[in-house]
């Protein structure tokens, strides 16, 4: 069946008995009321006109400007006048289109080049061209424009284009149209929508890349709700490997492993519950108060932490077990501490747990504030004093050369076993308890060490939060570190991560200018997400802003993160920034970031973090760090 | 006040005034009747024609209620027109015109906007005429009109005249109705024609 068997059969249809009875029904209708009103001797009024359509004698244009004026559409009349004229003919508007164009009818003696003034500059080119067009070829067109009314109003005005025969030959345009701006910004705004709709991205950063659970931040809120609302039950589980882990594990086998057990837990607690990854090998669940015949939330610890002893996880098709710990923090409605405190205190019960040798630590309340505080700094400063710490560098590439010109110095922290693990769990709590100075000086100093005794051939970016340039000796202490390891001030960016934290301004902008006045560089790392204002570009004198991995791991699937990471390196080009992204996970993205521009790229395509030295305590390592510099490579790896 | 002045000026008031009304009376009988069949024979056509244009079925019925009666009110006029039911489409168009934009309702709602006709088995007439429908929706309002007086057997000089549009515009937008229509008809699945089919079968056994 095709088009023509539709038409032929729809055209067989007859009027059924209760279709002609409708329109008998409205014939009477009309009839009954006509009657009526010659009875009662009132005058039905017939606004329509009285002529007949088929026999009225007039020429076309006359005839379709009166069918528009009927119909309150203005028309644009431009006839040829017979050839005699010479030039462009006759052209006149009706009064309804000059009103549309805002001017009061007969006021304006209509040129060519005066209708064209009256038109949008961008949209003249296009009403020309459909004009020409259409007469050209003798065929009607529509065509929708803008006109700039005599006050400055801008309208959208839509027209249909027909070409008018005298005695059969052409002799005329005429144009019949309304204002179509509010159909116009309707269907702007749909477009929109729709653009819009497609454009929305779920929040990336909601959940865990690798365990699919939420992370730390989404948990702490959803903690921060539990308090202010129902009260309920913070369990934090801390799991750590009975036996050393080989040193032949690769990351994937840790996120492996990680992703082992989140699902683990997944299972345990069920899927109601909410529960994340509250920092490595550390897990957050979140109870709800009890109900009567559900589980106590001391028996649930209970089970999860005797669960995860008893399973056997394997790794690289080796069987594994995980010691596991659990604190419990029970807390009512209104309790004064926020999500991040019970957090605190649920990690520091787990903790006390596995001090003390036994499964779990409940607290029937959570921790006074003094206590928590005290106990989070003395926790940053042993890590401090004790060098609980190591440094880690990961290459970044130059896009423009295609080669490792410079390295981030990473900062990981050494758990209870002594294993080095990824600090964002760390660095979150001493940023909250105002004890980040401590770790970036002990971070500045050490990297510069390291940095001083080495060749010095790369170029080394070393992280400072937001939060210590409130502090005013932070400058002469960086100025002091790099003077006394002998390191070139020019091969040194420092990235501050945590913008949102900016306490004070005026010890931000003394500390960016200062440390560019040494020959330093400036850059704002994880740019896009927090508060990170665009502000920031404008009064920090910033040489690059690394932009946030959430616009970057998605990148080659997500038009959005497109329009945004091109857009941004516009931007910061036009400001004089270079611009990095981080979390580059693939060769496409690589290439997309080439395409836009984007000056440095770093990511596990183009290398992963490497140690560069166990401890400064030992020179004799420091030979090493020259080896285990990553080697110098290219993107393609 | 006219028929006051008229009776005025005749001699014998009464008698005449009786023969006169038994005139109108009969006049108006006749029209009457005239009007009840013209109605009947082109209800369904304007209809068909309005609802090409127009999704909203209540407005069109609204409008071709009120043009019928405006139509019977000046029936004496109309019915010597050489095509009264143009004068009953162009009437009915102008109120549909009329609703809409009181209603604000070509904003709200754009052909391109509607869902695309599901297919279904067109298995009679009435799905046949339903299904088009769907499809001149999808089509500038003018190329839709255009189409259906054209499949309704309006020349292109009654169309024209009855739209409001210039002559040389009508085969234009014919054409591209139809392209479109054939478009919408492909889209739908609606691809291999019968009597194409038939034409291939009569080719005789393989």
């Amino acid at each position: 069946m095709d088009l023509d068997d539709i038409l032929t059969l729809a055209e067989t249809g007859q009027p059924s008995p209760l279709e002609l009875a409708r329109a008998r029904r409205v014939a009477r209708a009309a009839q009954g009321q006509y009657d009526l009103s010659v009875v009662d001797g009132y005058e039905i009024i017939v606004d329509a006109d009285l002529v007949d359509p088929l026999t009225a004698v007039v020429d076309e244009a006359t005839r379709v400007a009166r069918a528009a004026q009927l119909a309150k559409l203005g028309t644009v009349t431009w006839t040829t006048g017979g050839g005699k004229s010479g030039g462009f003919g006759h052209l006149t508007w009706s009064d309804e289109m000059a009103m549309i164009f805002g001017h009061a009818p007969g006021t304006l003696r209509l040129t060519p080049e005066r209708l064209a003034n009256l038109v949008h500059p961008a949209d003249v080119g296009t009403v020309r061209k459909v004009v020409r067009t259409a007469w050209d070829r003798r065929r009607p067109d529509e065509v929708t424009f803008r006109v700039i009314q005599p006050g400055g109003a801008v309208r959208h005005v839509h027209c249909h284009i027909e070409i008018l025969t005298t005695d059969g030959a052409p002799s005329g345009i005429i144009a019949t149209g309304a204002d179509a701006t509010a159909l116009e910004l309707a269907r702007q705004e749909r477009r929109r929508l729709t653009t819009r709709n497609e454009m929305l991205c779920a929040d990336l950063a909601a959940l865990d890349i690798v365990t699919g659970l939420p992370t730390r931040s989404y948990l702490t809120d959803e903690v921060d709700r539990a308090r202010r609302t129902t009260g309920g039950a913070l369990i934090v589980v801390a799991t750590e490997p009975t036996t050393r882990l080989p040193d032949a594990l690769t990351d994937e086998n840790h996120d492996q492993l990680t992703a082992e057990v989140a699902q683990h837990l997944r299972t345990i607690v069920g899927d109601e519950v909410t529960c994340g990854l509250v920092g490595p090998g550390l897990w957050g669940v979140l109870l709800a108060p009890a109900e009567e015949h559900a589980e106590a939330p001391e028996a649930l610890t209970a089970r999860i932490v005797d669960t995860f002893r008893r399973h056997l996880f394997s790794v690289q098709h080796k069987t594994l077990r995980l010691n596991t710990w659990a604190g419990l923090v029970l807390f009512g409605t209104g309790v004064v501490a926020t999500g991040f405190d019970l957090l605190i205190d649920g990690e520091h019960a787990a903790r006390d747990a596995r001090r003390s040798g036994i499964p779990t630590t409940v607290l029937n309340k959570p921790v006074a504030p003094r206590d928590r505080i005290d106990k989070c700094r003395s926790q940053v400063r042993q890590a401090v004093s004790a060098n609980r710490f190591a440094l880690y560098a990961q290459p970044i590439v130059d896009l423009r050369l295609n080669e490792v010109t410079r390295h981030e110095i990473l900062l990981r922290v050494r758990n209870d076993t002594g294993e080095s693990v990824a600090p964002w769990a760390f660095l979150d709590m001493a940023e909250r308890v105002g004890e980040i100075l401590t770790v970036d000086k002990w971070v500045i100093d050490h990297a510069l060490e390291l940095i001083g005794r080495g060749a010095q051939t790369s170029h080394y970016q070393v992280n400072i939060s937001g939060k210590s340039l409130a502090d005013p000796g932070l400058l002469t202490y960086v100025t002091e570190a790099i003077r006394r390891h002998g390191v070139k001030p020019e091969c040194l960016t420092f990235e501050i991560t945590e913008t949102t934290l900016i306490e004070n301004r005026n010890e931000a902008l003394a500390f960016a200018t200062g440390i560019r006045e040494i020959g330093c560089h400036l850059a704002l790392d994880d740019f896009g997400t927090g508060y990170g204002a665009l502000a920031h570009l404008k009064y920090l004198p910033v040489d690059l802003v690394k932009i946030d991995g959430v616009f970057i791991v998605d990148l080659c699937r997500s038009p959005a993160d497109q329009a945004v990471v091109s857009k941004l390196v516009e931007l910061c080009h036009t400001l004089g920034i270079r611009v990095a992204a981080e979390y580059v996970q693939d060769e496409e993205t690589l290439e997309f970031l080439k395409r836009c521009g984007v000056d440095f790229a770093q990511g596990y395509k183009t290398g992963r973090p490497e140690p560069i030295a166990v401890s400064p305590e030992k020179p004799v390592r420091t030979i090493e760090l020259e080896l285990r510099l990553p080697p110098q490579q290219t993107a393609m790896g | 006040m006219g028929v006051e002045g008229t009776a005025a000026l005749t001699p014998e008031p009464v008698d005449s005034e009786a023969a006169r009304r038994a005139e109108a009376a009969r006049l108006k009988a006749e029209h009457d009747k005239e009007f009840a069949a013209f109605a009947e024979v082109s209800y369904h056509t304007v209809e068909r024609i309005l609802r090409a244009a127009c999704w909203d079925r209540e407005v069109v019925q609204d409008a071709l209620n009120e043009a019928y009666l405006h139509g019977r009110v000046q029936w004496f006029k109309i019915r010597t027109y050489t095509e009264p039911i143009g004068w009953v489409i162009i009437t009915a168009r102008n109120k549909i015109r009329k609703e809409l934009h009181r209603r604000q309702r070509e904003a709200a709602v754009a052909p391109e906007d509607l869902p695309p006709a599901p297919h279904t088995d067109i298995a009679d007439a009435w799905e046949a005429q339903e299904t088009l429908r769907t499809w001149l929706h999808h089509l500038p309002s003018r190329h839709a009109e255009v189409f259906q007086m054209s499949r309704e057997g309006f020349s292109n000089q009654e169309i024209a005249r009855i739209l409001g549009l210039a002559e040389t515009s009508i085969r234009s937008y014919k054409l591209a109705a139809k392209k479109r229509l054939r478009e919408l008809a492909e889209e739908a699945g609606y691809t291999d024609s019968e009597s194409r089919r038939r034409q291939g079968g009569s080719r005789g056994p393989r």
